[in-house]
């Protein structure tokens, strides 16, 4: 009575994918890649996994030290998002809504906006890389509730960088406010730890520091090393290790975003935490799957349709520069626009929102 | 890498932060209306998105990049400027006032790099950026090396 009892509430495999493991948290396989003459890439085999009818959202990264990687192909919700051998066209590389492009730790994540939502089914992931070698590929699925979402996140200072608790959670409360106001996630538990390693970063370490395993039992935390400094690019305010970058996951290259605080002081040592905040959620926005709502040069790399994007007659003193102040009727004010400005930067837009709140790093109540 | 990975596994102290001190109002230089369309574009979020030449001279052009290379109080938009004015235009005092011991680090190092650009500097300057070499920061240091390279 009990067997059948459990029996009964066993899901039903997806008829197309009968044999996969169904994923709710955390998996992970290695792939040899070997090169494939239709893409041009190394590739490794097709992982194949079942979703949960109730999942939220899932991270797929793959891991190879040192080199840039990527995915071959990726489906599910009966569609083919991203395709390598695709020159052209919705699936191939740069094309909308994922502009998936090699890199170090090559990360998806669904959803990334209003269209791209997973649903109960068939996932397929194929790994590549830009090199040949045995590639990770990790999984992470979330399920559950999406109501009041938080991220929690972990606070690493590198060497003997130096911030007040009050400077900390002043940032905090500031990328907090820019989140929820678009009905994003808030940031949730902030744990500090302290590792070893140069305050002063060299640019060319940043892919090592982000590799750390800095808690095993806080996996599903964000990330954020703070550094006094870049060694050979001072004045860099921070950095995501991708968009979207590793999430879920540590010990990968680019699992992070790194913060350099001496270009938030100002000239009497204090810290403006007010754009340290903004930073950490722009940085940590780029790492969940944002882009800029609009770019430096008023171009518009991002699939949110729901982001108000300044027009071009807005570059009134027409340097080739959209700056804050011309687009504040639009989205200067958004905490994804290229450039910082002399106002608050704490807009998020209800597609923003929806990609922040189903971030598989967050959590939710039903 | 797998080593690499067991030597930074268990390697993060949890710890916890010292409260802020009391720090004394500074009093800041009110940022001239011809120098902010130039600052706007300094508070790039990265980099690579930094002003150009054109840019900058359609922004209040060299005075600008110079005002906020001497007066900027946000650390990270006077480095750019510094940064900026030794690739479009460096200048001899605005470079020299920046290598003050007073300054933050990333200032002097900004300094040293934009005095670099230019011809060796007078004795005196050069004997500060020679002791400048064996600074604790390796900003400092580093571009107080590479300035001493280039003029040798």
């Amino acid at each position: 009575m009990l067997l059948a009892l459990l029996l009964s509430c066993r899901p039903t495999p997806p008829a197309d994918c009968p044999d996969a493991p169904w994923v709710d948290g955390t998996v992970e396989v290695t792939s040899a890649l070997e090169w494939d003459d239709a893409t041009g890439i190394y590739v490794g085999e097709t992982s194949t996994f079942a979703l949960p009818d109730d999942v939220v959202s899932f991270a797929a990264t793959v891991d190879l030290p040192g080199v840039q990687t990527a995915f071959a192909r990726v489906r599910f919700a009966g569609r083919t998002w991203i395709d390598a051998s695709l020159a052209e066209g919705d699936g191939a590389w740069w094309s909308e809504p994922y502009f998936h492009w090699a890199g170090s730790g090559a990360t998806v994540v669904a959803p990334i906006d209003a269209d791209s939502a997973p649903s109960g089914g068939c996932l397929e992931l194929q790994p590549a890389a830009l090199d040949p070698g045995e590639a990770r590929l990790v999984l992470t699925v979330r399920t559950g509730g999406t109501q009041t979402p938080t991220i929690d996140v972990n606070v690493v200072l590198v060497g003997d960088t130096e911030l007040f608790q009050e400077d900390l959670d002043e940032a905090v409360a500031v990328a907090t406010r820019a989140w929820t106001s678009g009905g994003g996630p808030s940031i949730g538990e902030v744990a500090t730890y302290r590792i070893e390693g140069d305050a002063i970063l060299d640019y060319r370490d940043s892919t090592a520091l982000r590799a750390t395993v800095v808690d095993p039992d806080r996996e599903d935390a964000l990330n954020l090393f703070f550094v006094t400094d870049y060694a050979d690019a001072s004045g860099t305010l921070g950095e995501a290790g991708g968009i979207p970058g590793p999430i879920g996951v540590q010990g990968v290259d680019e699992a992070g975003v790194i913060i350099a605080l001496d270009p938030h002081r100002r000239a009497n040592g204090t810290i403006d935490t007010q754009l340290l905040g903004e930073v950490v959620a722009h940085e940590a926005g780029h790492q969940l799957g944002l882009f800029h709502t609009t770019e430096s040069d008023g171009s518009r790399t991002e699939p949110l349709a729901g982001t108000p994007a300044c027009p071009a007659d807005a570059d009134r003193n027409g340097d080739g520069y959209w700056v804050a102040s011309e687009c504040v009727d639009y989205d200067g004010t958004n905490f994804m626009f290229w450039v910082a400005a002399s106002f608050d930067q704490d807009v998020v837009a209800p597609e923003q929102g929806f990609v922040l709140a189903r971030s598989p790093i967050a959590r939710g109540r039903r | 890498m797998i080593a690499l990975l067991a030597l930074c596994a268990g390697a993060a102290e949890p710890v916890t932060l010292p409260s802020r001190p009391a720090v004394a109002p500074v009093a800041t230089v009110a940022v001239p209306g011809e120098v902010e369309p130039l600052r706007a574009l300094l508070l790039a979020y990265h980099d690579r998105d930094l002003p150009g030449r054109d840019a900058i001279l359609a922004n209040g052009g060299l005075p600008a990049l110079r005002w906020l290379a001497t007066h900027e109080d946000r650390v990270g938009v006077r480095v750019r400027a510094l940064r900026l004015l030794a690739t479009h235009g460096p200048d001899a005092a605005v470079c020299t006032g920046a290598i003050d011991d007073a300054h933050p680090k990333a200032v002097v190092a900004a300094g040293l790099a934009c005095l670099s650009a230019l011809p060796p500097p007078d004795a005196a300057v050069l004997e500060r950026v020679r002791a400048a070499r064996a600074d604790a920061d390796p900003r400092v240091a580093g571009a107080a090396k590479r300035a001493v390279e280039r003029w040798r």
